[in-house]
């Protein structure tokens, strides 16, 4: 596919119509082509045995990731900083591996639905505390090839961190990304409480597409 | 093509499940979260989605729209708005 900058590229079906704007009459012929379909893509683990494989070793890299992390002896006079880090980190991690699903065909809105019924931190953490655990849960996984880190992946980690909190959204929105030759760039984000926050320094303003609020049932 | 073609198309355009999107440079994106597709659509397939959604009754009619604001042909245009309604309505639907 050429949507190289379709940064949403696994989690959706992408179609590219792309064509002519007003161009001349010989161009016409062509102009409402669809020129790319490029269908579902599958990314990460698609074979069971390699997924079961790998998330034996995820746990084994996650406890070597907590006891040589670097930050953790740097911390290490304030206990409950320590393990509200390693909590959240590990708790993140299980979510990236779950928000992956998205990446292995099912349906987003049902990893979602998924997502939300994972049971809650025994403690609440802050925007600044769910962003940087997925950030590094999602970095990490995806240097052993277990995840994909995208927004999309980082969004579900983050709303589902910060779901105990009112108002969370997942946006889903689009951008022009190199021109009319190539697809227009997806991106996905967080609010709570039309902050962003998923995000540490938007890019650019992207066209919000749809949003879905990202609520546990009671 | 039967003109009925629009108006099953229009269905699918204005179902909630789809949001349409138009971007900055005039192409436009349709994005159905249920279903996990997208359709990205070019400065003249927003135009013609764009009729379509405004109530647009035939391909005759739409051709003329077309040859218009594109200068373009009404015959070629016809057979390109057949097509290509056609195959939105595939790719929305299958």
């Amino acid at each position: 596919m050429t949507s190289r900058a379709f940064h949403l590229a696994g989690a959706l079906t992408a179609v590219a119509v792309s064509g002519y704007a007003a161009c001349g009459r010989q161009d016409f012929a062509q102009s409402l082509r669809f020129r790319d379909h490029c269908g579902s893509l599958t990314l990460g683990l698609p074979p069971a045995r390699k997924a079961r494989l790998e998330l034996s070793r995820i746990a084994l890299e996650i406890l070597g990731f907590i006891v040589t992390h670097p930050v953790i002896p740097a911390v290490r006079r304030n206990r409950e900083t320590v393990f509200r880090d390693v909590v959240v980190f590990l708790f993140a991690a299980t979510l990236a591996v779950r928000a992956g699903d998205v990446y292995r065909g099912a349906p987003l809105l049902r990893v979602v639905a998924r997502l939300m019924a994972q049971p809650l931190l025994p403690f609440k953490c802050n925007p600044n505390e769910a962003r940087r655990a997925a950030l590094r849960a999602l970095r990490y996984l995806s240097k052993l090839r277990l995840v994909t880190d995208t927004c999309v992946a980082r969004s579900l980690v983050v709303g589902v961190l910060l779901s105990h909190l009112p108002n969370v959204r997942l946006h889903i929105g689009f951008d022009v990304a190199g021109g009319r030759e190539t697809a227009p760039s997806g991106h996905a984000w967080v609010t709570v409480d039309g902050v962003n926050v998923s995000d540490a320094s938007p890019a650019r303003d992207y066209s919000e597409a749809t949003s879905i609020e990202l609520r546990r049932r009671s | 093509v039967n003109d009925n073609v629009l108006t099953t198309l229009r269905g699918v355009l204005e179902s909630p499940a789809l949001a349409g999107t138009e971007l900055a440079d005039g192409t436009s994106v349709l994005l159905d979260i249920g279903a996990g597709r997208v359709v990205s659509l070019s400065e003249s397939a927003t135009f013609i989605s764009q009729q379509v959604r405004e109530g647009a009754r035939s391909f005759q009619e739409l051709a003329e729209k077309l040859a218009a604001h594109y200068e373009v042909d009404e015959r070629a245009a016809l057979a390109d708005a057949e097509v290509f309604v056609q195959e939105l309505l595939r790719a929305l639907t299958e």
